[in-house]
């Protein structure tokens, strides 16, 4: 049986099923959605000590 | 902005003024106007092209490429009736059967990327992934539109040069 074709991140190393920037299940370059996030800034920042 | 800063606004004199509970990243992600040194930097939905041709789920891909086609475009955006982004066709799926559906040939709940992010990250990203084309929606996924590899590269090395005029400049005034 032939092996079946891994994809990890490259960012954290996660297995991930496609790469969550070009959504290719091939990526040389894949990236999870976690650290595509992180990446592109689009995290919501913590909220501040105070709240605000 | 946070209730205290609200609160002090309007201590300050100030009639309107709103609690936005959404939070910051969510206006910007709306494309929304922000102000501050960070403002001016080019970002995704700046650049992202408006005029990006959009279908829908029912619409026959023959009509839909000819349409695309017929204004340069090798990819379309399949919408709701609130220009929610459903799927997405580039070159390839473009080229498929004429007589399917879009719904058919699309590729389903395509990433999405929000208008608020900086253009050169997003520039970096596509050239790694050798993508063409990335459509920018909204945090509801309305679509603002598609920005293309090509003008994201143009403008991440506007931007680029225009920093690097800058610090030569700096250094020779200081």
């Amino acid at each position: 049986m032939a092996d079946q074709l891994v994809l990890v991140c490259t960012h954290c190393g996660r297995q991930i099923e496609f790469c969550s920037f070009c959504d290719s299940t091939e990526c040389p370059v894949a990236c999870c959605y976690g650290c595509l996030v992180i990446a592109l800034g689009e995290a919501k920042l913590p909220i501040h000590a105070h709240g605000g | 902005m946070s209730p205290r800063a609200a609160w002090r606004l309007e201590s300050l004199g100030f009639q309107e003024v709103y609690d936005y509970e959404a939070g910051k990243s969510d206006w910007l992600a709306a494309g929304l106007p922000s102000e501050g040194a960070m403002a001016r930097l080019p970002r995704a939905g700046d650049v992202a092209r408006k005029d990006v041709p959009t279908c829908s789920l029912e619409d026959r891909l023959g009509d839909v490429r000819e349409h695309a086609k017929k204004d340069g475009w090798e990819v379309c955006v399949v919408v709701n009736e609130e220009r929610i982004v459903l799927g997405l066709m580039r070159a390839k799926e473009l080229a498929s059967d004429p007589n399917q559906t879009a719904e058919q040939a699309m590729r389903p709940g395509p990433s999405t990327f929000r208008p608020h992010v900086p253009i050169e990250e997003m520039a970096a990203f596509m050239v790694e992934h050798d993508l063409p084309s990335s459509p920018v929606t909204t945090s509801e996924g309305r679509l603002v539109g598609v920005l293309l590899r090509e003008d994201a590269e143009r403008e991440a090395h506007r931007l680029h040069e225009a920093m690097h005029a800058h610090h030569a400049e700096d250094e020779r005034g200081g």
